[in-house]
């Protein structure tokens, strides 16, 4: 789960962000429980309840936002706790929900116009930051929406 | 009249405030991405009912055989108690047993087929979406596919029962033009989902498009223009509902 978040989410607690913190630093679950003062279990338990806790928090969302994440040809999120996609019948395209520190962004799928596409360059760029994605020189050059569709592949790719 | 309207403009707009204080509520937690450009054009749509619709199912045969063991138990006990006040009968009690005892086998050949079944039944049923056309396709043993083309649709309705809403579903319901035979439901029933408004919204968006092909599809921009027009209108009638209670005070 790489989410480098810098500020702690509200539905999660200090551990809790302390245990996401040091398992995206590539801490292993004993080196946490033994940098934490806890038991393996403990941490293996925590990072359950942060994943169902942030699955939660993004499903919440989806709901406000009326998304369908349940129709079976959406491409599921499986196993990634911290992206959630979606569908939105009535823009008709896919939406994607990613946590972020500065809280949760629902991507629109749509083809920047040159009005959106500096804010949506702003936005990619904090999920590439957050999520230590690097773009190849290729891709820099490209529009926002094949980035961010690099983006998402390695975010799916690497399971969060 | 003037003081009416003035007052009617108000409660608009406090609802209004409502909505865009809820809305504020989750913008303070969520940053939304529409873009200003367009959007994917639109592909073929499979819908497919949710879970929620099973559990209806199940729930509703829990009802109707709850409903038919106590109206047994109810009419057996009616019956014996008649039995015992009269004297000189020629009910057979044993009549009563036997009901009992059908139903307790009926529930136990029914119940468990209908467990099994219905998951199957509900993972069967699909809805596709066409330029011009919705197809259902339902069914386990019978497999029925049908075909309801654009041009013969005439209404477009939504539904949810007191079920469908206990578990937070509806249907959405597509009439067509000329019922065939004794026919006297919708043609077409896509039930069980979730978002009925927003798929019927989404049918009444592809059937205006299959209408009206040469009408290019309104983009990000374009709706949020509409907005800022809608915007500008309130305005303008509050400056002129201002403008004539300033005279009036005069």
């Amino acid at each position: 789960m790489n989410l480098n978040l810098y500020q702690k989410p509200d539905f999660l607690t200090d551990y809790e962000f302390q245990v996401l913190q040091r398992t995206n630093d590539g801490l292993g679950i004993k080196e946490i429980a033994e940098l934490l003062g806890k038991s393996e279990s403990n941490i293996r338990k925590t990072r359950s309840v942060i994943r169902k806790k942030i699955e939660k928090e993004l499903k919440k969302v989806a709901d406000t936002l009326r998304l369908d994440t349940e129709t079976r040809n959406i491409p599921k999120g499986t196993g990634i706790p911290a992206l959630l996609i979606g569908y939105d019948w009535v823009n008709d395209t896919h939406v994607y929900l990613i946590l972020t520190s500065d809280g949760v962004i629902a991507w629109y799928e749509h083809e920047c116009s040159d009005k959106c596409k500096s804010e949506c360059q702003l936005t990619l760029d904090q999920i590439r930051r957050e999520r230590r994605i690097e773009l190849n020189h290729k891709l820099e050059n490209e529009s926002p929406m094949d980035q961010f569709r690099f983006i998402i592949a390695k975010i799916k790719g690497d399971g969060g | 009249m003037n003081l009416l309207w003035t007052n009617f403009v108000l409660l608009l707009l406090r609802s209004k405030v409502t909505v865009v204080e809820k809305m504020s509520d989750i913008s303070q937690k969520v940053k939304v991405i529409r873009g200003e450009g367009r959007f994917p054009p639109p592909t073929v749509r499979k819908i497919y009912p949710t879970k929620a619709l099973l559990w209806k199912f199940y729930f509703t045969m829990f009802v109707i055989w709850a409903a038919i063991g106590i109206g047994l138990i109810f009419l057996i006990q009616l019956i014996s108690y008649f039995e015992g006040l009269s004297s000189s009968s020629d009910f057979p009690i044993e009549l009563l047993d036997i009901t009992w005892l059908l139903f307790w086998v009926g529930s136990i050949l029914i119940i468990p087929t209908a467990l099994v079944l219905l998951p199957l039944y509900v993972n069967s049923m699909e809805y596709i979406i066409h330029g011009d056309e919705v197809v259902v396709a339902k069914g386990l043993i019978n497999r029925t596919v049908k075909y309801c083309p654009f041009r013969t649709v005439t209404n477009i309705s939504t539904r949810a029962g007191l079920f469908d809403r206990l578990f937070g579903i509806g249907c959405v319901f597509v009439q067509t033009a000329g019922k065939s035979g004794q026919q006297t439901s919708p043609e077409e029933r896509l039930e069980g989902l979730r978002l009925y408004h927003e798929i019927r919204d989404y049918i009444l968006k592809q059937l205006r498009a299959y209408a009206h092909p040469n009408k290019p599809e309104s983009t990000a921009q374009e709706r949020v223009l509409d907005k800022q027009i809608l915007y500008q209108e309130y305005l303008t009638e509050l400056k002129e509902i201002k403008q004539i209670l300033k005279e009036k005070k005069r």
